[in-house]
């Protein structure tokens, strides 16, 4: 269990939780030496939860085990001792001469059977494999280092990506088709496209807000001034603007291009 | 003549020579009684529990001769009830009677009644009165004889085999179930095999009878109802036992009345008699669900809708033992068609749906 979760926290750089968690933030990047060793508090943290989960699911699986009854396994293993080794277990306070007897012939009978017979081999064999393979992979990816570009930070991320758990697609605006209807206007499309916010009877309006112009849906009447409280940012000049591809030293013919492009829009 | 152990009077000579000895006797009654190896092991296992024994069986079976020759291998005393409905409890009893001794003087003497053996043939006890039965049921409950002030202890062991005939029921009087209770095990028998009944007539047509040489005497069957109850059972089975007996008072579709805590005591002695007849110092399973049938076929009670669609009480004691995991084998089932079939075909319950 150790080796399995040591593997899954290393390739999803779990130990990256600790700068997340406030109070484990300022320790991070620390070292500590442990058995002659360095090691990061991130590590030395994710090795102890890593243990800790081990231990308690191994417990938990433990308790939740449904016991074996090993006096069965041994009268399924050896026919010869079928009912009698149960009888003589049951009976072994009482003192007369036939559970004597049938004790002192349980007892010889007994004596091939080995502690080995009450393994299930077969359970046996895939506990080793399963071993095997997780302190393999446990082993390579801390000799390599290998791990997956995901973080905990990505873990939001990660989660909305799951189908069936994000809402993007939900369609979270939509008016109702029998308003439109009623007015005789056709019913508009989706929300996304044209929306329209003032119906007059008997007048075809057009009157369509693009998705995102923030301001919702207000009829303006005379006399009703909007309060500006926005200063009016000055003027810039065109040529002045950095670009994310900004190049100090133009080919040559490009810059008459630039220039002759904004004194047209200027003119416009 | 007998089996005798008592020299060394040690009960654990009794217990090494327990198969030796069970096997020479089942041999000896074979020699007089041909076939019915079910009945005999099954009476010699209530002989062994110290209880007692109802037989239903059409008449001419061997259901005397049977009996009569278990008590001559037991060296037992035998004695024979003809149950009939004139029959009086002081006949079953004894009596006082008035003794005129020498001298003139006159004295009251006890003379005990046919109750007053080892082993007692009940013959068709259905015929006797209610208050006769009566009498019958504290010799076999209390092994004890009260007879106006005085109270006569019965010599041990005390046995009744009591007999049924299923056909003639008209001027009966069915046993109670309070009564059928006391019985430990309730045997049905059959007619014999073509061959058995070949083998009957080859021995019971000659001049001379078979006989029986030689037997078990009192102390070593003493002995052997000792061992008896000292055989061993798992608590596994005694819950297997418990199971079955309360399964009779829980299953009501088909069972009306199921059998009381008696029944599981019986059906626990009956397996450790079993157990040691067949010679192992253990109880198993087999014997637990084959000694099911003659210990409960008489205690339940089947509901009216079951007895109308022909349900017996051992194929629902069949179904019970499905229901509680029982692995069969081959001779359970040979024995349990042998069971089935006369309790299909023959006998009908007592007192309904005629």
């Amino acid at each position: 269990m150790f080796f399995t979760l040591y593997m899954i926290f290393a390739l999803f750089n779990m130990q990256d939780i600790f700068s997340i968690i406030d109070f484990f933030e300022p320790y991070t990047g620390s070292k500590y030496s442990f058995l002659g060793a360095e090691l990061l508090f991130e590590t030395l943290g994710i090795i102890l939860v890593e243990l800790g989960l081990a231990l308690a699911i191994t417990a938990f699986r433990y308790t939740r085990k449904e016991k074996k009854d090993a006096i069965k396994i041994i009268e399924e293993k050896f026919p010869t001792l079928n009912e009698r080794l149960r009888t003589a277990y049951d009976n072994r306070a009482v003192d007369n001469i036939i559970v004597k007897d049938l004790l002192n012939k349980v007892t010889l009978d007994i004596k091939p059977v080995t502690s080995s017979a009450l393994l299930d081999r077969r359970l046996l064999i895939i506990g080793i494999g399963a071993l095997f393979l997780t302190a393999s992979g446990s082993t390579y990816i801390a000799i390599t280092g290998y791990h997956t570009d995901m973080t905990p930070k990505n873990l939001p991320e990660a989660i909305e990506n799951i189908p069936f758990i994000s809402d993007k697609d939900s369609g979270l605006l939509t008016l109702e088709e029998s308003e439109a209807g009623k007015n005789g206007e056709e019913a508009s499309g989706s929300s996304l496209e044209k929306i329209t916010v003032i119906t007059i009877e008997g007048t075809e309006v057009e009157l369509k807000i693009p998705p995102g112009a923030g301001q919702g849906i207000t009829i303006k009447e005379e006399g009703d001034e909007r309060e500006n409280t926005f200063g009016q940012s000055a003027a810039y000049d065109p040529e002045a603007i950095a670009s994310q591809a900004y190049y100090e030293n133009l080919p040559e013919g490009y810059r008459n291009i630039i220039q002759n492009y904004f004194e047209e829009l200027a003119k416009e | 003549m007998y089996e005798n152990n008592s020299e060394a009077g040690h009960i654990s000579i009794t217990y090494e020579n327990a198969g030796r000895i069970f096997g020479s006797f089942f041999e000896e009654i074979g020699r007089v009684v041909v076939g019915q190896k079910n009945a005999v092991e099954n009476i010699v296992i209530s002989i062994l529990c110290g209880s007692h024994v109802l037989v239903e069986s059409n008449p001419g079976l061997g259901k005397t001769l049977m009996i009569s020759t278990i008590s001559k291998a037991l060296n037992l005393k035998f004695s024979r009830i003809q149950c009939t409905p004139d029959l009086m409890p002081a006949d079953i009893t004894g009596t006082t009677i008035i003794e005129e001794r020498e001298g003139g003087t006159k004295e009251f003497r006890f003379e005990a009644g046919p109750v007053f053996a080892n082993i007692v043939l009940a013959d068709e006890i259905n015929r006797a009165s209610p208050k006769t039965q009566s009498a019958l049921l504290e010799a076999m409950q209390e092994k004890q004889v009260t007879v106006g002030n005085e109270t006569y202890s019965l010599d041990k062991p005390f046995f009744i085999l009591a007999t049924q005939n299923p056909i003639e029921m008209e001027g009966t009087y069915p046993l109670p179930e309070a009564q059928l209770d006391r019985f430990l095990l309730k045997i049905l028998l059959d007619y014999p095999s073509f061959e058995e009944e070949k083998e009957i007539i080859n021995r019971y047509t000659k001049s001379e009878f078979p006989k029986i040489t030689r037997g078990i005497d009192k102390p070593t069957l003493l002995e052997l109802q000792a061992l008896t109850r000292q055989v061993p059972i798992s608590e596994e089975l005694k819950e297997r036992a418990l199971n079955i007996v309360s399964l009779t008072r829980k299953d009501k579709e088909n069972i009306e009345y199921g059998a009381s805590p008696r029944a599981s005591i019986g059906l626990i002695l009956a397996a450790k008699a079993r157990a040691l007849i067949e010679g192992r110092n253990f109880v198993s399973q087999e014997d637990i669900d084959t000694m099911a049938y003659p210990v409960l076929r008489h205690r339940i009670i089947l509901t009216f809708e079951a007895e109308r669609s022909g349900l017996t009480p051992d194929e629902a004691i069949t179904q019970l033992l499905k229901k509680t995991g029982r692995k069969e084998n081959r001779e359970e089932k040979a024995s349990e068609n042998e069971q089935e079939e006369p309790a299909k075909k023959k006998f009908k319950f007592p007192g309904i749906g005629k």
